[in-house]
């Protein structure tokens, strides 16, 4: 019997080196330890063995049918990883063709820099207000130290719905609006991004209509200095970390003193090339200290608090940012363009 | 008529001789003063020189060419040859010669040449060649140089070619003084700090009779004309005015006639104040009366154009004509010309606004009207006079009767302003010394008084010639630009912390853009002005905001009075029809597939004519034509069609957080009849309060609600009006009103129970609404049924002529595990519920 279990389990090794799928392996199983299998025959005849030699043969017996189970198990796995590895080889694709596609849309650059602009000033603490861009011959000019026949409103030829009522020039008229709403409250720290429209004719750089950033910030002690910091900020922000400020004296009749505000140039750091046309700075817009009748008209008083506001083109920003070079690309709405943000 | 300033004769008033023209513009730029570029006369002149013409020789082989002999002393002491077309040589005179490599402008490069066989050394310049764009037509010949230019000199300096003209870029508080010569010294000077000299004014009067009992001036109208003066002048030689004074009168952009009209040029640009020479003889009685023009009265002005006058023009007239329009323009009748042989100089001052006015309704501007409207100083008057008196006398033009003839409304006095230097530095935020503030205000040339530290305030008294100064914020502003901005300390606003935020509208707009995006659409941002037609041939509905004849009044929208073009002429009332435009634009550039939206706003008139101003609410459009997806290597493409829409519409709302708004049968004519809804909120919820208008047939929810907006297929004759190709998509709504059918987003425990899933497919008549068969189960389905999608339909064989097939999969769940016979209850109750409702069958 001894010998019947080194046959069988000798040939059941070999049977299973030889086999060469782990579904035929499954049949060896079968055929040498199913219930009618090799080694449960030669078992069957255990009764016709010694009492006294059955502990051992049992062993025996015990250790063969686990040696074989062992292979069976090394073998199945060897054969199922080679089956896996063999399957996996043979589902290669094509790294290089396109992945899937999918739907992406785009915000209109210019609702990306005025998204940006507002999440800065709200960081600085400044609510985002708005006003009617169809406004009234007080709110646009009156109100902003703009009488009837000051030669400003040459230079911001208007459209006019009646004699009254006109598509506003400018986004100040909602600093008057808001000084109105909040007066005597302290502090006013606002800004405000809309429409206006100008009767200019129309080239790279300018059209009849454009966005407008206006700011406004009111409060006892506000200086220059503060104007100057604020702005810096926000040129920072936009532009990156070493652009610098510069004020130049200018004239508008709702400000005093009044500047025109540049930026050093962020391509060339204000040495001057192609982007700001050699001279260094790039124009922002208008800002300076806000005209004491102005604060009158808005309910505050002058002798008492003192504010900066300002107000720049955010077409141009828009331009300044992404490199576009003609402002009539904005307003195109070419898929082509669009599809570039 | 920007003003430009010669850097040679600015010299003259201020020192600046040290600082570049770059630099001197930089500094005046910064100082207020805006320089807007530098212009150097010399456009390439090099190495013409000046040469005496020896001789002149008719040319062997041409009639109109000559050949001259020129001295130019060159080192081998040998004369030119030079072949020259001019006609205006004589033997002797010194002439620019451009030897053989010398340079003109614009890189011409001159060399020695044969000119018909003869050979030429050279060639000899006109001014035009020498500088473009100064003509001095009246003598088309060779410059011919005085007689004492040194043979052989460079001419650049000779004839101040090496100067550089500043074109200013004046800002409307500096164009009044900064319209001069003077006026620019005066701020050179004050802002470099240096000093300013004046010209010196000596007139030799020689004339017999006073100017007093020559000339009467009488003014009706001293509101618009404070100030007169005249000078008069007798025995005027009209000639050529000198070298000198024409390049100086062409470097300020005005060209040369004669020296009368040159001299009253000359002192215009020098003194800011323009001066008018009137022919004295043709001033019947001699006497000059100002006054507001006649109806009727008509004037021919000197560049030959018959002017209709009115009663808000100011003429200078005699007592039987109009001798010229008050500062905009001199009439012919009274032109000085070859024949004149008395002048009378007058120098005004006349109201700003008048003259503005009054050149505008003529559309008639002159360097002289552009300096009366920015405001004059009026007692800059005389001055002036003074000066051409001046200038004429010395010229030999005329003789100078003695005095002047004036009248003066009042007298007009400098103000006095106080100023609190406490005010300066907190407003600045400088900490200037009262010292240093007094400084700067000398250094303009206004005068202080009580200045001493520690005083709480002190005076300073302003010329009359600086109107832009009459308050304290503008002596502030004085002291910050002599200060230098660029030296204001930058600091950042102390004081409370404020939180920021923006409108909630404004919140919605952001995230409304991001879902649309995230769908795949591009933004587009759309002018709001538009074609009165564009709205007509939209088809799109008229604001509810208006009654249907007062919509009817401005069918286009709202008329601007003063539109550039019928393009932007009117305010628009819908998105719509720029949406159309854009789409068409890019379906010319054969962009055929298109996902487009904009949310901007409208403009609705509240009533019309307009009394108020307009409601302006937030719209949200939608256009789409095309493949949404397109074929690939691995995906089918995808067809935008009305589900497309309908499915954006249902994505956004999901993505925003609101209740889906419901669908109403609609009827549009922009859409597809049979393709198109109205946009309702669902009834009783938040956004039920339309327009006034609102009409029932057009999918109101009640009788006079109006919907949100709507959606469809665009109708083929829009369609093919917009040249549109295939079956092109619009949406539009009222953004304000949608949002507000926000609901919070509530959280419910996820269930520890499993659900069951269960397909129903049935067979319905093709007219039933799919949405009437969803409601229906859901609402049978009861607590369990959680979830409700129709994943397919069916029309054809086996399906029965007339029906389609629904088939829906439904998810049940419930606080414990369901058995299979309570679902199979709840299945069953449904499928009696749409049998009774629908004739619905299970399909075999």
């Amino acid at each position: 019997m001894r010998e019947e279990l080194k046959r069988v389990k000798d040939e059941a090794m070999r049977a299973i080196e030889a086999t060469p799928t782990a579904a035929a392996l499954q049949e060896l199983r079968v055929k040498y330890l199913g219930k009618k299998g090799a080694l449960t025959g030669i078992l069957r005849g255990m009764g016709a063995v010694p009492a006294d030699e059955r502990p051992a043969l049992g062993q025996l017996a015990n250790d063969t049918r686990d040696a074989i189970e062992a292979r069976l198990a090394d073998r199945t796995a060897a054969l199922e990883t080679a089956e896996l590895d063999a399957r996996l080889r043979a589902e290669k694709v094509d790294l290089t063709l396109p992945g899937t596609w999918l739907p992406r849309g785009t915000e209109h650059p210019m609702s990306q820099v005025i998204e940006e602009i507002k999440a800065m000033f709200v960081g600085l603490g400044f609510q985002v207000v708005d006003g009617p861009e169809v406004e009234t011959d007080y709110y646009n000019f009156e109100a902003l130290n703009i009488p009837k026949d000051h030669p400003a409103r040459d230079t911001q030829d208007s459209f006019f719905i009646t004699p009254e009522i006109l598509l506003r020039t400018q986004t100040s008229p909602v600093q008057v609006r808001t000084m109105e709403k909040l007066a005597p409250r302290l502090p006013v720290r606002i800004i405000t991004i809309g429409k206006v429209y100008r009767r200019d004719e129309v080239d790279p750089t300018h059209g009849s209509v454009f966005y407008q950033l206006e700011g406004l910030v009111i409060d006892r002690d506000i200086t220059m200095g503060d104007l100057k910091g604020t702005l810096t900020i926000m040129a920072r922000s936009l532009f990156g970390e070493n652009v610098r400020i510069r004020l130049r004296p200018s004239y508008f009749p709702f400000t005093e003193p009044s500047a025109e505000t540049d930026t050093s140039c962020p391509v060339c750091d204000g040495a001057g090339c192609r982007v700001c046309k050699g001279s260094g700075w790039i124009e922002l817009g208008g800002s300076g200290m806000v005209h004491p009748r102005v604060l009158v008209a808005g309910g505050y008083d002058p002798e008492v608090v003192s504010g900066f506001a300002w107000g720049f083109g955010v077409e141009r920003m828009t331009m300044r940012k992404y490199g576009i070079e003609d402002l009539r690309h904005l307003y195109s709405n070419d898929v082509r363009f669009l599809r570039q943000f | 008529m920007p003003m430009l300033v010669s850097y040679q004769w600015l010299k003259e008033f201020v020192p600046v001789g040290d600082v570049a023209p770059d630099e001197l513009a930089r500094r005046l730029t910064m100082g207020g003063v805006t320089v807007e570029k530098v212009i150097p006369v010399n456009q390439g002149v090099r190495g013409v020189v000046v040469g005496e013409v020896k001789a002149i020789e008719k040319h062997p082989q041409a009639d109109r060419l000559l050949v001259t002999t020129v001295d130019v002393a060159a080192a081998d002491g040998r004369p030119l040859t030079v072949v020259t077309g001019a006609s205006n040589l004589t033997v002797g005179c010194r002439v620019p010669v451009a030897v053989h490599g010398s340079r003109l402008p614009g890189g011409r490069k001159i060399e020695r040449s044969k000119l018909r066989g003869v050979a030429s050394g050279g060639m000899l310049c006109a001014w035009t060649e020498l500088i473009e764009g100064e003509g001095h037509d009246e003598d088309e010949g060779i410059l011919i140089l005085s007689d004492d230019a040194p043979l052989g000199a460079d001419v650049v300096p000779l004839l101040g070619l090496d100067d550089h003209v500043l074109e200013l870029d004046l800002t409307i508080n500096y164009a009044s003084h900064c319209q001069s010569m003077i006026g620019v010294a005066r701020e050179a000077a004050a802002i470099l700090d240096r000093p300013y000299q004046a010209p010196r004014v000596y007139v030799n009067e020689e004339g017999i009779k006073r100017a007093v009992d020559l000339v009467k001036i009488e003014v009706s109208d001293p509101d618009l004309c404070p100030a007169y003066a005249a000078r008069v002048i007798s025995d005027i030689r009209l000639g050529p005015s000198p070298e000198w004074l024409r390049r100086r009168l062409e470097r300020a952009g005005i060209r040369p006639i004669n020296n009368i009209v040159d001299v009253t040029n000359y002192v215009m640009v020098e003194y800011g104040q323009p001066l008018h020479a009137f022919d004295y003889d043709q001033v019947a009685d001699h006497r000059v009366i100002v006054r507001r023009a006649r109806p009727g009265e008509k004037l021919v002005t000197l560049d030959g154009v018959e002017r209709g006058l009115d009663p808000d023009m100011l003429c200078i007239t005699d007592p039987e004509k109009v001798l010229g329009l008050a500062g905009v323009m001199g009439g012919l009748n009274s032109e000085v010309t070859a024949t004149t042989r008395n002048i009378l100089l007058e120098s005004a001052n006349f109201s700003g606004q008048s003259i503005r006015r009054t050149s505008r309704a003529l559309g008639l501007r002159s360097e002289a009207s552009a300096r009366f409207e920015k405001g004059l100083d009026p007692n800059g008057n005389v001055p002036a006079a003074d000066r051409a008196a001046m200038l004429i006398e010395e010229l030999k033009a005329g003789v100078v009767a003695p005095g002047v003839a004036e009248f003066r409304a009042r007298p007009f006095l400098p103000v006095t302003i106080r100023l609190r230097p406490e005010r300066v530095n907190s407003l600045l935020g400088t900490k200037l010394s009262v010292v240093d503030m007094a400084r700067y205000f000398r250094r303009l040339g206004f005068e202080t008084d009580g200045v001493a530290e520690g005083r709480k305030h002190f005076t300073v008294t302003v010329p009359t010639r600086r109107p832009d100064v009459s308050e304290e914020t503008d002596l502030i502003e004085e002291v910050a630009r002599l200060y230098g901005y660029d030296e204001i300390t930058t600091t950042l606003p102390q004081g409370a912390i404020t939180h920021g935020g923006q409108p909630v509208l404004e919140e919605w707009r952001v995230r409304a853009r991001r879902v649309l995006a995230g769908a795949g659409l591009n933004e587009i941002l759309t002018d709001s002005r538009q074609t009165p037609f564009a709205h007509g041939a939209s088809r799109w509905p008229a604001p509810p905001t208006l009654s249907p004849e007062q919509a009817a009044a401005i069918p286009g929208g709202i008329p601007i009075a003063n539109p550039m073009t019928v393009e932007e002429s009117v305010l628009r009332s819908s998105l719509v029809p720029k949406m159309l435009e854009v789409m068409a634009y890019n379906v010319n550039r054969r962009q055929t597939d298109l996902g487009l939206f904009e949310i901007n706003r409208v403009y609705w008139a509240k009533q019309w004519p307009l009394t108020e101003l307009l409601e302006e609410p937030l719209m949200l459009c939608v256009g789409a034509v095309g493949k949404y997806a397109p074929k690939t290597w691995n995906r089918p493409e995808e067809e935008a069609d009305f589900f497309y829409l309908k499915g954006l519409l249902e994505r956004l709302a999901d993505g925003l957080g609101l209740r889906p708004p419901r669908l109403a049968p609609s009827n549009l004519e922009t859409l597809h009849p049979a393709r198109q809804a109205a946009i309702v909120a669902e009834a009783g919820e938040g956004a039920a309060n339309g327009g006034p208008s609102g009409d029932g047939a057009n999918g109101g929810a009640g009788a006079d609600e109006q919907p949100l907006g709507w959606l469809g297929e665009l109708h083929p004759q829009v369609a093919k009006a917009y040249e549109l190709p295939g079956r092109p998509l619009i949406l539009e709504l009222n953004f304000e009103r949608f949002v507000t059918l926000s609901k919070p987003r509530t959280y419910r425990a996820l269930p520890p129970f499993p659900q069951v899933e269960r397909d129903l497919a049935l067979v319905v008549g093709e007219d039933v609404p799919a949405e009437q068969v969803t409601a229906a189960i859901s609402e049978t389905g009861g607590e369990l049924l959680r979830s409700v999608r129709l994943f397919d339909r069916y029309a054809g064989a086996p399906v029965p002529e007339g029906h389609v097939s629904l088939a829906y999969s439904l998810v049940y769940q419930a606080d414990r595990t369901l058995t299979d016979a309570e679902v199979n209850a709840v299945h069953e109750r449904i499928l009696a519920a749409l049998a009774k409702r629908f004739g619905a069958k299970l399909r075999g």
